[in-house]
């Protein structure tokens, strides 16, 4: 309103209600250009109203935080401790407003993650209130409240225990344990700086509070204050009141003090002498002991000679006991081998039995048998012999047959011996016979001599009748002459005279015959026998003599011849041969009788004697039948015998298997006996020996005591000597005052808050700036576009003042709208999302934000000034002339050759439309610059975005990744264990792959701030940059020497310190020494310093112990298992996992991320603010430039090409132009945002600037297809129509 | 009814809110090829409505245009485009020049765009301006820049050359001279040439008149004997 009336003075009276109207109209026709001024206004007023409430939001909540939680304003320690008495005189002071006296212990507390180191505080009630997050406060002594941010691993609920690493007194002081009910934010605490310690790695990880009652303690360790009156904190007012009343606060505390040093100097005398009184009590104690000890000692000598001697008879017995078994045992195996043996003979019979059983059966079956057969034998047997007796009555019949006919025979011998002497005689002397029998039949007396001759075989006979009846013959034969012959033949009278015969007379022969022959039958015949005058015979030869002739007795050759003659030969000859054949015949049939007598005889005999063989066998087979069963009887009886001896087997091997079954019982109970005995006896050899142990140790435990005795003894005369030397020289209590200037999170929080204030110097410049531009174009143009109506009006009579109010209060409504809410939008969100990024750090509840009227004011008069100034400018021209000029349509703007067409080279190159677009971008110079100038902006803030981001997300890669390669960091509570060092070499080296041994402390340095820096001192040998990389820019550096220290870069930035530069470090309780900076390596995280171990000994004073491992994994193997492996060595106090660090610091960036992702965001606004309304103004303006290209035949998109097309070349240029400044803008912001511990070194990645280049092509495409809509909107004939 | 160009039963009614003005009604005469068309008529009366539905710059809101027997009234945006490019050529009352090109430039965009364009330097040539090719548009008097513009529409080889108040801005011996071109041209090209006039004096030259009134045509007819430019006097 100010300013309405300001223009109204201004135009000279008051704007009419046309004016109003024209104004209303203007701004509803040109909404786009009204809201491009009001968003670029808007936006430079966020950004500067912004950042400039953002320190004042964050000091403003700190001042809440503090004020809310009586943050102390002093804290007084004292080298004697302070007690309620100096308590009460402190609050005693009129400034004072509270005193509470405090206690704290630093411990090591074991977490289920491990070990932490906190600070255990006492609640102060009234000076340092905690904030409580979670939970509730302590009620009872074993409730605490721990730390909300690094209290890692424990949650409400749980129970704190302390390591036994503990010192005495800390553990004495404290509680065994605490439940935690609750979790706080601690203004000590406001920032993630702990503190450091004289326990552990030195650094404080954490820290609880306790109520004061569940503490032991004497005296309190300081003293808060908490002063009257409202101060604005950080203030100089507040700095200097602080000052002033330090001198009287320390004074007060120093009287009390004082006095009780006195108090303690008398009491420690009368403690003295106490001790002293103890001491020779002690001293007479331990002599009563030593001759105690000495009787203990021989009694004990006794009982052990007695106890062994027992035992040793005890072990006697059992040894005979284990020989007796082991002979039992040996009897009872031969006496399983004797049964044994005994079984198997017994089966042995058993089967023998059974095989005797078997054939005494097969004995009685053939007994049996016999018998039968011997009964048929007997039977047979009688029947044979009856037959026997039948054969011999046969016998004797044919016998007296044979004997009848043997007589019959005898008879007819006499006649047969005759017959046959006649046959034989008739058969010699056939001859005879038939010759006589010839001459016989000689009827005439004659016979021929041939036939005769012929006749007779007998050749002597025949020659002898040869010669003497063939001579005759001889001679005829002889005679030659048949004269002679005949006259022969005439003389032989026998001489046949028919056909030359010699007939011979028959008697002549026959007496020659009987000459002759005479002898021989007489000799024949007389051997004829002469026959027996039987009847039969008698009879048989008379028939016979009968037959032959013959009378008995008479037998003779003439007789014979005589029957011959009679009967003839051939009846004799039969007779004789039918006697002969029936006596033959008879003989025959005598002899064959006699034969089959004898041959029945003999068959008889031989039937007898096979009957009496048969009876014999018989007798025999009875015999052996009696022999067979007497032997069978035998046989049964051995049988039985055996069976019966084979029962008592049976039951004797039973008797002895059941003795072996008892013997092994028995020899189990004794066996069990023995081992009950020796169980008993081992048992007494144990207790005797526990005895004598217990005895013994009793006696070495009272010598040890004893031991202690006089050593304690001897202690306490040191001691009593060393207080005496210490009361000697007990020093005057000292008092310390300190301020809240020593408190870190209260001076970096200033620091902190401070940043972006910086920024806020630049980029609401850069904002104001391109408002400006965007201000000016815009109300040039609709100046120009209005010159008719301004024109008008003027000649109207308007005045001057009048018609400029008109787009002043245009400018003034758009721009001062943007400012308004602009600078509240700012206000809110910049420190908003600044606070949320530092909210991992500073948890001190919700942003207070805080308003400045002052920076109001000068927000709103930046945005007056830029819009409204260049709406004057624009309008001053326009106003000036006069109207007549004004009603007239202005020119257009010249054509012009620009410097290009000069260079034929290049120029030539363009197409035509190329041409034409170089020409407009040159045409409008102002519109180029404000162009390039915003896109450029634009440019260099998403690069900015993009490298704040770049810078910021590879810090954990750099740091935990390429410095410091180990992935665990081990710290011990006093020195590295050999056993984990022994562990590493042996059995974990597997895991570990490497490590490295050294000592760690945490020490401090003074910043050029005046704050001091907590800095990791790592003092070690070389072997340390195996897992760390000390280098400064790919170079690496050498390792320190002796008195010299290698620092991280920003350590090096805080101090102001560069290479060859001392810089002094504080540790322990506040002593300092200086080194030698002999390079500056880069790191990221945290301060480090790296000096030598020889140094550390040197400068540090102090023994060089290592505390601390760095550890890197074999590939493949979890770090947390190892962790956990490692945990359970001796003394490890705390494992830090780097990539769990690593993770935490990530967090830590991430809030990074809202910075980047609003200056993005603000960028992209920027770039569419700039474009739209640049575009905007551009095709209005030559809105008859493209409608006579339309006209001319144009497509639309060529005619977009057209237009357009000098959008992207200036988008080009201005991304281009942007670069540079981005990476400028990207250092300066960098530069001015400081997390403490963290270094930020700026890096782009080229695809950041590519990813800026195609997010301002984006928005450049994005406007342009936004404006088309405006282009397809000319209307030709209107646009050609109109004059301008 | 057939002519090179012929208008049939035309209708143009603007609407702009509920406010419906009538343009042009009931509209209806040809033009042969060849002939210089002069449109009468007093400020209003709606021949620059005519003209511009016939440039293919405004649509009709009923009837039918014609063009060499291709119908116009239903092209599309983009058809509408090409027929502006190939079809028609465009002679403003204020040039409408691009200032930023010079005058070869000027006619050279609009030769570019068609196939059987004529020679840019020898058109401006032939309209006297050779000497004056390397001018930006501010460079030059009003009748030069109004041959620049003619020159232009030429350099496209249209079959229709549509001039809106040619002279209008220009003072009367350069009028003179500017519609001496026009005559000429048409004869010498058998050029088809629409000149849009309120100056009932130049009816003259023209072979046929067409005079509107309220929104319709009122009268036409040819003359048979058209004035040369020379003779006109006004």
């Amino acid at each position: 309103m100010k300013i309405l009336r300001l223009w109204k003075r201004l135009s000279g009276r008051d704007m009419n209600s046309m004016m109003r109207k024209l104004l209303g109209r203007s701004i509803k026709k040109s909404m786009g250009r009204f809201l491009a001024i009001m968003i670029i206004t808007m936006l430079g007023a966020a950004f500067f109203g912004g950042l400039m409430a953002t320190e004042p939001a964050f000091i403003k909540t700190a001042q809440y935080f503090t004020d809310e939680y009586h943050l102390y304003d002093f804290r007084i320690l004292s080298t004697y401790g302070i007690d309620d008495e100096d308590i009460a005189k402190v609050a005693e002071l009129p400034e004072t407003q509270a005193a509470v006296g405090s206690v704290y212990y630093d411990a090591i507390v074991e977490t289920s993650q491990g070990e932490l180191i906190v600070r255990v505080h006492s609640i102060t009630e009234g000076v340092n209130d905690l904030m409580l997050e979670e939970g509730r406060m302590p009620e009872s002594e074993d409730e605490c409240v721990i730390d909300s941010l690094y209290f890692t691993g424990v949650e409400i609920g749980d129970v704190i225990t302390f390591s036994d690493g503990n010192e005495e007194d800390t553990l004495a002081a404290l509680s065994e344990s605490y439940t935690v009910v609750g979790k706080v934010f601690s203004p000590l605490y406001m920032n993630t700086e702990r503190g450091t310690t004289s326990i552990g790695n030195g650094k404080l990880a954490s820290f609880m509070y306790v109520l004061p009652e569940s503490l032991d303690f004497e005296y309190y360790t300081e003293m808060y204050i908490a002063l009257e009156g409202d101060w604005e904190i950080y203030s100089d007012e507040y700095n200097a009141y602080v000052d002033s009343l330090e001198e009287i606060f320390e004074e007060t505390a120093n009287v009390t003090v004082y006095a009780r040093y006195s108090d303690i100097v008398s009491e420690a005398e009368q403690e003295l002498l106490d001790g002293e009184q103890d001491y020779a009590e002690g001293e007479q104690e331990l002599l009563d002991g030593e001759q105690e000890l000495e009787d203990g000692e021989k009694e004990l000598e006794e009982q052990k000679a007695e106890g062994e001697q027992e035992l040793a008879k005890a072990a006697a017995e059992i040894e005979d006991g284990r020989e007796q078994i082991l002979s039992a045992r040996q009897e009872l195996l031969d006496a399983e081998e004797a049964l044994a043996d005994a079984k198997a003979q017994y089966e042995e019979g058993l089967a023998e039995y059974e095989e005797g059983l078997a054939e005494y059966e097969d004995g009685l079956a053939q007994a049996l048998a016999g018998y039968d057969e011997l009964i048929l034998g007997e039977s047979e047997l009688s029947s044979g012999w009856s037959q026997l007796q039948s054969a011999a009555a046969q016998l004797n019949e044919a016998w007296a047959q044979l004997e009848e006919g043997k007589a019959q025979l005898e008879m007819s011998e006499e006649i047969y011996n005759l017959c046959v002497s006649v046959r034989s005689w008739l058969d010699e002397n056939e001859d005879i016979l038939n010759v006589l029998e010839y001459l016989e039949s000689s009827e005439d007396g004659t016979v021929d001599l041939d036939t005769l001759l012929d006749m007779i075989s007998d050749e002597e006979l025949r020659e002898a009748l040869w010669e003497a009846f063939g001579n005759i013959q001889e001679q005829i034969e002889e005679s030659d002459s048949l004269d002679e012959l005949t006259g022969l033949l005439e003389e032989s009278e026998v001489l046949d005279n028919a056909a030359g015969q010699i007939t011979v007379s028959v008697d002549e022969i026959r007496a020659w015959l009987e000459e002759n022959l005479g002898d021989e039958i007489e000799d024949y015949l007389s051997g004829i026998p002469a026959l027996d005058t039987d009847a039969d015979l008698d009879a048989a030869l008379s028939e016979l003599l009968s037959l032959l002739g013959l009378e008995e007795g008479e037998v003779d050759t003439d007789t014979l011849l005589a029957a011959i003659e009679l009967i003839g030969t051939e009846g004799l000859l039969n007779t004789i041969d039918s006697v002969i054949e029936q006596y033959e015949s008879g003989l025959a049939a005598y002899e064959s009788g006699l034969a089959s007598y004898y041959e029945g005889k003999a068959a008889y005999e031989q039937g007898l004697s096979e009957y009496y063989d048969g009876e014999n066998q018989l007798a025999s087979g009875w015999a052996e039948y009696y022999d067979g069963v007497l032997l069978l009887e035998d046989a049964k009886a051995q049988l039985e015998d055996a069976w019966l001896k084979l029962e008592d087997a049976r039951i004797q091997i039973e008797d002895g298997e059941q003795e072996i079954l008892d013997g092994w019982a028995q020899l189990r109970d004794a066996i069990q006996e023995l081992l009950d005995g020796e169980t008993a006896y081992e048992d007494g050899v144990e207790e005797f020996n526990a005895l004598i142990a217990e005895a013994e140790l009793k006696l070495s435990d009272a010598r040890a005591e004893l031991d202690d005795g006089w050593a304690e003894l001897a202690d306490a005369r040191a001691e009593l000597d060393d207080g005496w030397a210490q009361l000697a020289d007990l020093e005057e209590p000292e008092i310390y005052i300190l301020g809240r200037d020593t408190l870190v999170g209260y001076v970096c929080f200033e620091a902190d808050a401070g940043i972006v204030e910086a920024i806020a110097q630049v980029f609401p410049v850069f904002f104001f700036l391109i408002a400006a531009l965007v201000c000016s174009t815009t109300m040039t143009r609709m100046v120009d576009e209005e010159r008719g109506q301004i024109a008008s009006l003027r000649a109207m009579g308007y005045g001057t003042g009048a018609v400029m109010s008109k787009y002043l209060i245009y400018a003034a409504l758009s721009a001062g709208t943007g400012a308004v809410i602009g600078y509240f939008g700012g206000c809110v969100l910049f420190p908003l999302v600044i606070w949320n990024a530092y909210s991992t750090m500073y948890g001190f509840g919700s942003l207070i934000l805080a308003f400045s009227a002052r920076i109001f004011l000068i927000t709103f008069a930046a945005s007056m000034l830029c819009s409204v100034g260049s709406a004057y400018l624009a309008l001053r021209s326009e106003v000036g002339q006069a109207p007549a000029q004004g009603l007239r349509p202005k020119a257009p703007t010249a054509g012009k050759r620009i410097f290009m067409e000069y260079v034929p080279i290049i120029w030539k190159r363009f197409s035509f439309m190329g041409k034409v677009t170089m020409r407009n971008i040159f045409r409008y110079k102002k519109r180029m610059f404000m162009m390039i100038l915003g896109i450029s902006g634009c440019t260099a803030l998403v690069i900015t975005g993009f490298g704040i981001r770049d810078s910021v997300v590879d810090i954990c890669d750099y740091q935990y990744e390429e410095i410091q390669q180990m992935d665990m960091v081990v710290t011990f509570q006093d020195e590295v264990s050999d056993e984990l060092k022994e562990a590493l070499e042996g059995e974990l080296s597997a895991e570990a792959a490497d490590y490295t041994v050294f000592r760690q402390q945490s020490v401090e340095s003074g910043a050029l701030d005046g704050t001091t820096k907590s800095v990791y001192l790592i003092a070690s040998d070389e072997s340390v940059t195996e897992l760390v990389s000390l280098h400064a820019s790919d170079q690496e550096l050498a390792y320190p020497g002796y008195g010299e220290v290698l620092i991280s870069d920003k350590l090096a930035e805080e101090c102001g310190v560069e290479e060859g530069d001392e810089i002094t470090f504080s540790y322990g309780d506040g002593d300092e020494t200086t080194l030698t900076v002999s390079g500056i390596f880069d790191n990221y995280v945290y301060h480090y310093a790296y000096i030598t171990p020889e140094t550390y000994e040197e400068y540090f004073d102090g023994e060089w112990v290592a505390n601390t491992v760095y550890l890197s994994v074999s590939e493949g193997v979890d770090a947390h298992e190892l962790s956990t492996e490692i945990s359970d060595y001796e003394g490890v106090s705390q494992i830090e996992i780097m990539s769990d660090t690593a993770e935490r610091v990530d967090s830590m960036m991430e809030c990074m991320d809202a910075i980047v992702l609003l200056i993005i965001v603000c960028a992209g606004a920027l770039a569419f603010v700039v474009l739209f309304n640049l575009s905007n103004i551009n095709i209005q303006e030559r809105v008859r430039e493209i409608a006579t290209i339309q006209v001319l035949g144009f497509s639309s998109k060529e005619v977009r090409q057209y237009v357009f097309r000098e959008n992207l070349v200036l988008s080009a240029m201005g991304i281009v132009c942007g670069m540079p400044i981005g990476v400028w803008l990207t250092s300066f912001v960098l530069s001015q945002i400081t997390i403490d511990m963290i270094s930020f070194k700026m890096k782009i990645l080229p695809v950041s600037f590519l990813y800026g280049a195609v997010l301002v092509f984006g928005f450049t495409v994005f406007v342009d297809y936004v404006m088309r809509g405006k282009l397809r909107r000319i209307n030709m004939a209107e646009a050609l129509k109109s004059i301008e | 009814m057939s002519g090179y160009v012929t208008f049939e039963n035309v209708g143009k009614i603007y609407k702009t809110g509920d406010v419906e003005v009538t343009a042009l009604h009931d509209v209806n005469f040809t033009i042969e090829k060849g002939e210089i068309c002069i449109i009468v008529g007093a400020s209003g009366a709606g021949k620059t409505t005519l003209l511009n539905i016939l440039g293919g710059m405004d649509s009709l809101t009923s009837g039918s245009v014609r063009l060499d027997g291709r119908e116009i009234s239903s092209l599309n945006k983009k058809e509408l485009a090409g027929y502006r490019r190939e079809d028609i050529g465009f002679v403003f009352q204020f040039y409408n020049l691009i200032p930023n090109l010079t005058a070869l430039e000027n006619v050279e965009i609009a030769s570019q765009l068609v196939r059987n364009s004529m020679d840019s330097e020898e058109i401006l040539n032939s309209v006297g301006l050779g000497h004056r090719l390397a001018n930006f548009p501010a460079q030059l008097s009003g009748g030069e820049q109004q041959r620049v513009a003619i020159a232009r529409a030429l350099a496209k080889n249209p079959k229709l050359l549509l001039c809106d108040e040619p002279t209008g801005a220009l003072d009367y011996v350069t009028g003179k001279a500017i519609l001496k071109l026009l005559q000429d041209y048409s004869r010498e090209k058998m050029m088809t040439v629409v000149i849009i006039t309120h100056n009932g004096a130049l009816a003259a030259m023209a072979d046929r008149v067409i005079q509107v009134k309220s929104g319709t045509v009122s009268r036409m007819y040819l003359n048979e004997n058209p004035t040369p430019v020379e003779e006109i006097e006004w």
